[in-house]
């Protein structure tokens, strides 16, 4: 456990994690040229228009991982997740990060073989790597999960209270029953009366007639009213029919 | 999920921790956490999940008596960050993160 605990000797050079993994990705490495002046001699003299193009897919093809990503079924917050260091960190799903893509011209800085060149979790650097993700920042996007083992019964310890009230559902069939006692009668009431008087008056005015005084446009009429307010307007108002 | 569901309020919230013995979660749980899960170890099926259950069935596993202790996980959800609780100290069940880092040894 000691052993663990104390950073090794060759840790002393430099405390940043960039430097004592460097990684062996191109872009990093070389980074890939971005403007025309820089791109390589050969392209740009074979056709100098298209050349920045070229050297932009290039850039592009650097920046694109060839495989697909390792942590796709990693929960979203650790692929975005960056380390503590700034801006030498990586972000865990960078290309550099994992498992070395070829050693092919690959040296360690460490001297030796080439072991240590893949970046796996081991446990020298186990001190280090748990600063790479910030505990912390997780619960940024999580609520805090406690969890508690206690003796039952659980109501000496806590109480509890519904998290939801009853559902909407019970208060809006009460509205439904109780509308149309409450206003169909007045409005149905108001609403012939002013018919009746439209029409008287409208005798002589236009189309109108025509449509209401054809038979057929009677007898729909009073199809179309129910017998309830025929009943309810015979008693209120004897004349109107 | 339930029928009864539909008709019942749902989910449990706390109110109130009992700061004198016999109650034991004083300290470490706050009227306003969630409830999420009931672990019963003993029992089968072990969890019974409390989001979504009616509010009479949570308070009869609340109010059960046995000698055998039940896990209770809860949520809690907090606007600042730093002042609920610290992060160094471990209080619940919260995985390490390194857990779910793809080719790490410890996964």
């Amino acid at each position: 456990m000691h052993a663990f605990t104390q950073p090794p000797a060759f840790a002393a050079r430099s405390t940043r994690v960039a430097r004592r993994f460097p990684s062996p990705s191109p872009r990093r490495a070389a980074p890939a040229p971005q403007s025309p002046l820089s791109a390589p001699r050969a392209s740009s003299e074979e056709s100098p228009r298209s050349a920045p193009r070229a050297s932009s897919e290039e850039a592009r093809r650097a920046e694109t991982p060839s495989e697909p990503r390792r942590d796709a079924h990693a929960p979203r917050s650790y692929a975005r997740e960056y380390s503590v260091d700034g801006d030498e960190s990586y972000p865990l799903g960078a290309k550099g990060f994992g498992r070395a893509e070829s050693n092919q011209g690959v040296r360690s800085t460490w001297g030796g073989d080439d072991a240590n060149t893949e970046r796996r979790f081991s446990f020298v650097d186990a001190p280090y790597e748990q600063t790479v993700v910030t505990a912390a920042s997780t619960h940024t996007r999580h609520p805090h999960v406690l969890s508690v083992k206690l003796p039952r019964p659980v109501a000496d310890h806590i109480k509890f209270q519904p998290m939801t009230g009853p559902p909407l559902s019970a208060a809006v069939a009460e509205l439904r029953v109780r509308r149309p006692f409450g206003f169909s009668v007045p409005e149905t009431s108001f609403f012939f009366r002013r018919k009746r008087k439209r029409t008287h008056n409208r005798r002589c005015v236009g189309r109108d007639v025509l449509a209401r005084a054809t038979p057929e446009a009677r007898v729909s009429r009073s199809r179309a009213l129910p017998r309830l307010h025929a009943r309810w307007r015979s008693k209120v108002n004897p004349k109107a029919l | 999920m339930n029928d009864s569901a539909d008709f019942e309020p749902t989910g449990a919230v706390v109110t109130a921790v009992n700061p004198v013995f016999p109650g034991l979660a004083h300290g470490l749980i706050q009227p306003g956490d969630v409830l999420a899960v009931m672990v019963d170890e003993w029992k089968q099926p072990t969890d019974f999940f409390v989001r979504a259950a009616p509010f009479s069935a949570i308070e009869r596993a609340v109010f059960e008596r046995s000698d055998k202790p039940v896990t209770l996980r809860f949520e809690r959800f907090v606007k600042n960050e730093s002042d609920s609780i610290d992060t160094r100290e471990f209080i619940g069940s919260h995985v390490g993160d390194r857990t779910s880092v793809h080719h790490s040894r410890f996964t």
